[in-house]
């Protein structure tokens, strides 16, 4: 197997050959160190990049393995975190280099959890800045650059995730998604994204933009490793006040490939907002496809959908001007002037305009719920449109003219809002670029939600294509 | 009728200053611009009936 392919293997498939001792975790960080140095010129998917620590680590991993040491699926895989996740003694940028002093003394929950599992840290990754947008656009860093089509977003605000993953630069990426971040990368760089249930992996140690709306979560190339993933970091903990305090089941139990009964609700709502029509055609065709499997497909309707972004974006707006608020006095001149207007936009929401905000999100979850009491899970597309070329600020879809922030989340949202667990996976590509598949569950069911992107996923070839990079 | 105003120049420039923004910036006209265009899009929370509703809480911890 060359290089290149080595690469492209997924955790799942790399984990059981180490076990086997087919291949050692030292010849697979060699590779993806090769790979790394020859891509980033193009991709720009790295701010930290640690090829020393990670051959020491990998040196480690094959000597306790080699001892009968073996700390499960994820030793000896390499990682990569977005540059938000605090990692003992690393700069943390939070994608501005208005940060790129600060160096954590603690590791958050989640790179701990990844580090106890063996994962091997190949460095931190590039995102929008502040993670408030969500196109992967950095001018401080550079931009993100997406694998299928260079001068197009990689998306956002985890997009240094969605390049790496995408490419083989890391087999695992971890992004954050407050309004999308995880999905729409994905989505535009033809990954699976799960933002699990909020609660479900602690947000200690992450950069804030909005306590209410932030959840970690992983953005890698198969199902299998979302599932794995989940394995190793999901689960309370005391340190972040929200978290679940819940049994954590085995997220790969449910990968079957059975979903015959699952019901599925596709929101009519969905199709009332702007999207391109050849997406429309794929996402269609991929929800067949779920009938096919043996899933039951009914059009169901999301009244309150239309008021999603006015609600989520009260509370981020007014959560993030909170939290860096004193930043925004002191240097508001240095943070780059799209990120720069959102902060301080959340100055001008009164207190009144925050409940009122969240007592319509009650309104919208208990909808949710109540609409989720006739289906399992609700399907539709990430996005409505494809990767676009990097420095677009509108677009034409169909007879309207839009911004592309409020285009690029109109599907994720809902799923900040109420905190239920959705995922995006591959379905198909339009003019050679890829097109997300969203599926959502109830609260704490994402064993649904990866039971049937996992069916579909292994029903399509979807997930095998590579970049041309 | 009368079109709805968002935000006059005057109330902006109040509001900047008590929280502490730089008034004298040229960035401010850009900040009122970009206010002008997203408040009137965050109008649609006022038309819901939240008669009865108390502020979100995260009660994700029990199944459904």
């Amino acid at each position: 197997m060359d290089a290149k392919e080595l690469c492209y293997l997924s955790a799942g498939q790399l984990g059981r050959m180490i076990q086997g001792k087919e291949i050692s975790p030292v010849e697979i960080i060699e590779a993806h160190i090769t790979r790394i140095e020859a891509l980033e010129p193009r991709l720009n998917s790295f701010i930290t990049f640690l090829p020393d620590q990670a051959r020491k680590e990998a040196r480690r991993a094959e000597q306790e393995i080699l001892a009968g040491r073996g700390r499960g699926p994820l030793h000896g895989i390499p990682l990569g975190l977005k540059d938000l996740y605090y990692v003992k003694g690393l700069p943390n940028t939070g994608g501005t280099k208005l940060f790129e002093r600060f160096v954590p003394d603690f590791d958050s929950t989640v790179a701990g959890k990844l580090r106890e599992a063996g994962a091997i840290l190949l460095g931190k990754l590039n995102m929008h800045p502040f993670a408030y947008g969500p196109t992967g656009e950095n001018p401080e860093y550079g931009h993100m650059h997406n694998p299928w089509n260079t001068e197009c977003i990689t998306g956002g605000s985890s997009g240094g995730s969605g390049s790496a993953a995408a490419s083989g630069e890391c087999v695992l990426t971890m992004g954050s998604d407050t309004g999308g971040s995880i999905r729409i990368p994905s989505a535009l760089c033809g990954l699976a994204g799960l933002k699990p249930t909020y609660g479900r992996l602690s947000r200690y140690g992450l950069t804030v933009l909005s306590w209410s709306q932030d959840h970690p979560g992983p953005m890698v190339r198969t199902v299998e490793d979302c599932a794995l993933v989940m394995n190793a970091t999901a689960g309370y903990d005391p340190n972040d006040p929200v978290s679940i305090n819940l049994p954590v089941p085995d997220f790969t139990k449910g990968l079957t490939g059975n979903i015959r009964g699952i019901r599925i609700g596709v929101p009519k709502e969905y199709f009332e907002v702007p999207i391109d029509g050849k997406v429309k055609e794929i996402v269609w065709k991929a929800i067949r496809k779920l009938e096919e499997l043996g899933a039951r497909v009914s059009e169901v309707s999301w009244p309150m959908y239309p008021q999603v972004a006015a609600i989520a974006s009260t509370i981020q707006m007014s959560e993030a001007a909170a939290y860096h608020q004193k930043l925004i006095k002191e240097k508001g001149d240095k943070i780059w002037h799209p990120v720069r207007l959102r902060l301080e936009a959340g100055f001008f929401f009164s207190a009144v305009d925050y409940i009122q905000a969240e007592r319509a999100r009650s309104l919208f979850t208990q909808q949710s719920r109540e609409l989720m009491k006739n289906v399992d899970l609700l399907a539709g597309p990430t996005l409505p449109v494809v990767a676009f070329k990097i420095g677009t600020n509108e677009m034409t879809v169909g007879n309207r003219t839009i911004k592309v922030i409020p285009l690029l989340t109109q599907y994720t949202r809902p799923f900040n809002l109420n905190g239920f667990p959705a995922i995006s996976v591959p379905c198909g590509f339009s003019d050679d670029l890829p097109v997300g598949l969203q599926l959502a569950g109830r609260p704490l069911e994402e064993e649904t939600v990866l039971r049937a992107a996992h069916a579909y996923e292994q029903a399509t070839e979807w997930h095998l294509r590579r970049p041309p990079i | 009728m009368a079109e709805k105003t968002f935000l006059s120049k005057e109330t902006f420039l109040r509001i900047a200053e008590h929280v502490g923004l730089d008034v004298d910036s040229t960035h401010m006209g850009d900040l009122h611009a970009y206010l002008k265009g997203l408040l009137p899009t965050l109008e649609t929370i006022k038309d819901l009936d939240l008669a009865g509703l108390e502020p979100f809480m995260p009660s994700l911890t029990k199944k459904e």
